[in-house]
């Protein structure tokens, strides 16, 4: 590797650090109980109904259902749709129960209880929050003429990634864990000819902060 | 005159590209397959016949908003398979009927779905970045004699986001449609015996009837026997039922 393409690679990292905002973010698991040695049991990971007012983002289920089966503490993942389906009609939106309490009332019809058990799920994580974008300002004009094109001016705003999980183990029809994670971050834009975009993707944090701690909580009980 | 030919065929790219840019401007969402799982219910040990209006198949909604942009939905053909599958999971039998058929013998009851009214909401009228779909179905239910027992209105709710900022728009109003129909299976599926009220007393009263014949000296329940001088009215019924 020659010192034009240290310089080069280098320059890169430094662009890449610079371009991302600042955000602060805090996890913490809560209410836990002891858990069973993981031993290899399918999880699904589930947004709650849209029903109830909910508007978890499917990208965010579809990346902690991602993280979860990645890495050291790989856990093994029910895809969400191929539960539904195999629990049709008692996991819909409209029907899918909301609280633990309501679990064992649905597990007493042996139809439904023989095919919980023929899917192999032992545990789902209800994910409830979303990404919010309280405030913002400022603005950037962009023109284009037969000279050039180029824009100015400089915006901002606020995200706010606010996400619960919560731990079903269907075998003891129990709440086993609760984990929270709150992060938050400001994007910037400025714009002098060309936009230069400092986006803070909290949600991505909040999804890597999240599974981790799940992971953590699932794979080893701690 | 190569220029004037030029010239034609400037024209001529202008046209279509103005035409293909009006084309989007429209959105069509067309439902034509609707296959749902399997349900894990117990079927009503009973048979019965389907019949749609010929207002179900043929169903197209078509709404231009005043933000602009004309929006098209058929979920006829979608509605009716979807009714035909939960059917066929909540009863023994089901026996499909064309619209002008009469009630077929053998049968203990007719369903009778029409669909009334369809809703949407897009993201500019929702302020999320949520599509929302909103279907309203009549279900009458009708005896072997052909006598109207119940009727209900049936209101399905879907909902699904745009995945990506720049589009999206047939994707996301697609699944809301097809969420909107399956959830109007669930409310089928499991709101059919309180909503119609045919549950319970009569509605058991027909399985009942349809069992083997109980052992001697056991009492059987009687067939309920419906004349139509004794059926309620479809207002009774609202009444009675809803």
């Amino acid at each position: 590797m020659n010192a034009t393409q240290i310089l080069s690679r280098g320059l890169l990292f430094a662009a890449a650090v610079a371009l991302s905002a600042c955000s602060t973010s805090r996890t913490e698991m809560l209410n836990t109980v002891s858990m069973d040695e993981y031993d290899g049991e399918s999880v699904v990971v589930m947004a709650r109904s849209y029903h109830t007012g909910n508007a978890t983002e499917k990208d965010f289920t579809d990346c902690v259902a991602s993280q979860l089966r990645s890495g050291r503490n790989a856990i093994n993942i029910m895809p969400k749709a191929q539960f539904v389906d195999a629990m049709y009609p008692w996991f819909e939106p409209r029907t899918v129960p909301n609280d633990i309490s309501a679990l064992p009332k649905l597990l007493n019809n042996p139809m439904i209880a023989d095919r919980m058990r023929e899917t192999g799920v032992r545990y789902v994580v209800w994910l409830d929050g979303n990404t919010d974008t309280p405030n913002g300002g400022g603005s950037v004009s962009c023109a284009a003429g037969p000279g050039g094109a180029g824009c100015f001016g400089f915006a901002w705003w606020e995200s706010d990634s606010d996400y619960d999980a919560v731990v079903w183990d269907l075998e003891g029809t129990r709440e086993a864990g609760n984990v929270e994670t709150r992060v938050n971050g400001t994007s910037y834009l400025p714009a002098i000819i060309v936009p230069i975009p400092l986006i803070a993707r909290t949600q991505s944090t909040a999804c890597k902060d999240l599974s981790q701690q799940l992971q953590t909580f699932i794979a080893s009980g701690a | 005159m190569a220029g004037s030919l030029r010239l034609t065929r400037l024209r001529a790219v202008l046209a279509t590209a103005s035409v293909g840019l009006l084309a989007g401007c429209g959105t069509t969402v067309k439902l034509d397959n609707m296959q749902l799982p399997e349900a894990l219910v117990e079927p009503y040990p009973l048979t019965a016949a389907v019949r749609f209006g010929k207002d179900v198949e043929a169903f197209v909604y078509e709404e231009t908003l005043p933000t602009g942009g004309t929006y098209t939905i058929d979920l006829g053909r979608a509605s009716a398979l979807m009714f035909t599958g939960t059917l066929e999971d909540m009863f023994a039998e089901v026996v499909p009927v064309t619209p002008e058929a009469l009630v077929p013998e053998g049968i203990d009851l007719l369903i009778e779905p029409s669909l009334v009214a369809l809703e949407f909401a897009i993201p500019a009228q929702t302020v999320t970045k949520d599509y929302a779909v909103w279907i309203r179905y009549q279900i009458r239910v009708y005896d072997s004699e052909g006598t109207l027992q119940a009727e209900y209105p049936l209101s399905a709710y879907g909902k699904a986001a745009r995945e990506s900022l720049m589009g999206g728009t047939e994707s996301a109003l697609r699944s809301a449609a097809s969420l909107a129909i399956r959830d109007a299976a669930v409310l089928m599926l499991l709101g059919f015996e309180r909503e119609a009220a045919l549950a319970k007393h009569q509605l058991a009263g027909l399985a009942e009837a349809q069992q083997p014949p109980a052992p001697a000296g056991a009492e059987t329940p009687p067939k309920p026997a419906t004349t139509p001088e004794q059926a309620p009215t479809p207002t009774d019924n609202s009444e009675k039922f809803l």
